[in-house]
């Protein structure tokens, strides 16, 4: 009988196994070449093979015991969104904003409470650090706001 | 004669003004960042290496390394005070310099602390300086057929060494090096598992890699358990003067033994590939335990518990730099990203190295030296400050580290889509470590796998294509040989009881 911790070591090492033929298939396409002269699918071709044996071996090999803390899928969502979020924002409407979002989404993926005002003090505070640091002395071409913000403020007010 | 003529270029070079800052610089990051529990030194050098880029390559890696030595000092002194381990090898000290606080002793502890992680790193440093150029001048022999039998030598060892499973770490050997693969095969000109996205062609960002596996994974599995250890502690540390600090004359004469032992044990388990500092801490305190006389004391106090393992760890993480420098394999994953910003600088890793830039190697070695004495000197005064800092609450901490991964990672190019396979990185870091595979060997392999590959060419285009050249050139059998004999150590102990069942019937 497989216990349900198991099963996801038994999944993953499935996952390894077709990974390898993945490889397998994609150096044969990319052209394995000869041996005095080996092509760019030669490598992925080798690395497939011994990937999809090495995954066999993890099938059948015991696992060993691990702690049954549940997985934090709610943090991962959470910082992966929060991640996302600075991305999407950063060229676009600038990167106070982005950081804000970062923050924001970072502070509600962990699970100890945040005051509403260290938030905000956090926020501030990484914006000057983030403008002084990366825009004022590194130069990287992040703007604070983007000026389509501003004149989409001045225009609506 | 040889060596004073370098040792005074290494002095000019790393007395210069900006050696100087920077090696301040990253040695005070480094204390930081080593005492907070969450970030270590990995994740801090991947943010601090595209801050480099406009700077001199030898000034960079002097301020990249310290910030690796310098988190050693600061992880030990969050052990001592406060039972929170800042970085991984540094959990150790915890074991007694924990209970040395209890006992009011924390000063003693943190100037044992300081004074063996001093040792232990500037003898590991005589040992860089002698053995780097020796094996590099070795290398220098090799040819692509010998350099890639040591590249694979290399990764096994780093498998079969590090803890848990042999075959996971081998299988995380081999996605670094299909990572490696990504992008544009100089070669044939055909783009390799880029996947059409036109972000993938110059291949995956190191700093995407490291932040994501190490960084964001780590941060997302602490803050499932976000509570901070220990801090009640906090309070008996304001005051640690310095009468306190100086050791008895009997707790003096028993220092010795254990720094010079730990510092043995850390310089050599240092060189090797695969185990770092953490596991020259361990050893060097398990051999500790062993031969002392009052083992029963360990674990309540023993100053020896507190220096032969702060020696080791030192030690070890400057002896790691020996392999790095001299045939341009990192013993470690600090180590494949020191090589990386090394290659972002435009320098070649490998066995000439030493001889092609001179005013580099010698420097940087050099500024080991300064940098565990301002370590050294600086240890102390920050004390009050760092248990400010290591008190900050995780809901404060996460965040600010999150926005400089997202930064780091768009640093690097200025490029948007860094940090998305940043992310990706983290999700799929979080996969392994739920299901506790060591990512550790993936960046070795990321870093080595461009190497091996063109070194695998030219061997076959010199060979014409005969395999059997790797088993004519006795350095390159001797080389393979070690490999295939630590792939199947792992495997004697099934073995032998599988055949003395067959046996027994």
């Amino acid at each position: 009988m497989i216990r349900n911790r198991d099963r996801s070591d038994v999944l993953f090492a499935l996952v390894i196994v077709s990974f390898g033929f993945f490889l397998i298939y994609s150096g044969i396409e990319l052209s394995v070449g000869k041996m005095s002269r080996i092509g760019p699918g030669f490598l992925p071709l080798c690395l497939g093979v011994v990937i999809s044996v090495l995954g066999t071996g993890i099938l059948f090999e015991r696992q060993e015991g691990r702690e049954d803390a549940p997985p934090n899928l709610r943090g991962l969502g959470l910082v992966s969104l929060a991640i996302a979020a600075f991305a999407a924002l950063v060229e676009t409407v600038g990167l106070f904003s982005a950081t804000a979002a970062l923050v924001l989404l970072t502070a509600l993926a962990n699970h100890e409470r945040i005051r509403p005002l260290t938030l905000l003090g956090t926020i501030a505070g990484l914006c000057v650090v983030g403008y002084l640091l990366f825009v004022v002395a590194l130069q990287l071409p992040f703007r604070p706001i983007s000026p389509e913000l501003i004149s989409w403020f001045t225009g609506a007010a | 004669m040889e060596l004073l003529a370098n040792l005074s270029l290494g002095i000019e070079t790393a007395f210069s003004f900006d050696a100087l800052i920077y090696c301040f610089v990253g040695v005070f990051i480094g204390t930081f960042v080593g005492a907070l529990p969450g970030i270590g030194p990995m994740v801090t050098i991947s943010v601090a290496l595209p801050l480099t880029f406009g700077l001199d390559p030898t000034v960079a890696l002097i301020m990249l390394a310290g910030i690796f030595y310098g988190a050693q000092y600061g992880g030990s002194i969050s052990s001592i005070l406060l039972n929170l381990p800042g970085t991984a090898s540094t959990a150790v000290t915890a074991l007694d310099g924990y209970p040395m606080t209890k006992n009011g002793r924390a000063g003693l502890a943190l100037f044992i602390n300081a004074v063996a992680s001093f040792c232990g790193g500037s003898l590991a440093v005589l040992l860089v300086m002698g053995f780097a150029p020796a094996i590099a001048d070795i290398a220098l022999g090799f040819n692509s057929t010998e350099y890639f039998s040591v590249m694979l030598l290399g990764l096994v060892a780093a498998c079969t060494m590090s803890n848990g499973s042999t075959l996971k770490a081998l299988v995380m050997v081999a996605f670094g090096l299909v990572l490696g693969i990504v992008g544009l095969d100089l070669n044939s000109g055909v783009p390799r598992f880029t996947f059409g996205f036109l972000g993938l062609t110059e291949g995956v960002s190191l700093i995407s890699v490291a932040m994501g596996l190490f960084g964001i994974a780590e941060i997302v599995t602490k803050m499932a358990n976000a509570r901070h250890g220990d801090v009640d502690s906090s309070h008996m540390i304001r005051h640690v003067s310095f009468r306190d600090m100086l050791p008895r004359r009997d707790e003096m004469r028993r220092l010795w033994g254990p720094i010079l032992r730990g510092t043995g044990i850390g310089s050599m388990i240092g060189s090797l590939p695969g185990s770092g500092p953490t596991v020259a801490a361990f050893m060097a305190y398990a051999i500790e335990k062993k031969a002392s006389r009052t083992p029963e004391k360990f674990g309540t106090g023993a100053v020896e518990g507190v220096a032969a393992p702060e020696a080791a760890n030192n030690a070890s993480v400057q002896a790691a730099f020996i392999p790095t420098l001299s045939l341009g394999i990192p013993g470690d994953v600090v180590m494949a990203i020191l090589l990386g910003a090394m290659i972002m600088h435009g320098i070649i890793p490998g066995p000439q190295l030493i001889s092609s830039q001179p005013a580099m190697f010698w420097g940087l070695v050099v500024s080991f030296w300064i940098g565990n004495l301002m370590l050294l000197v600086l240890n102390l005064p920050l004390i009050g400050l760092l248990v400010k800092i290591i008190t900050v609450p995780s809901r404060i901490l996460y965040p600010v580290v999150i926005f400089f991964i997202c930064i780091g990672s768009y640093s690097v190019a200025n490029n948007v889509f860094d940090v998305m396979v940043t992310l990706v990185f983290g999700i799929i870091g979080y996969v392994f470590m739920r299901l506790r595979y060591n990512a550790a060997p993936v960046l070795l392999g990321f870093i080595l796998g461009p190497m091996m590959e063109e070194n695998l060419r030219r061997t076959l285009v010199i060979s014409r294509g005969d395999l059997g050249v790797f088993l004519d050139r006795p350095v390159s059998v001797a080389l393979l040989l070690l490999s295939v004999v630590l792939i199947l150590m792992p495997l004697r102990k099934p073995l032998t009881a599988y055949l003395k069942r067959r046996f027994a019937r």
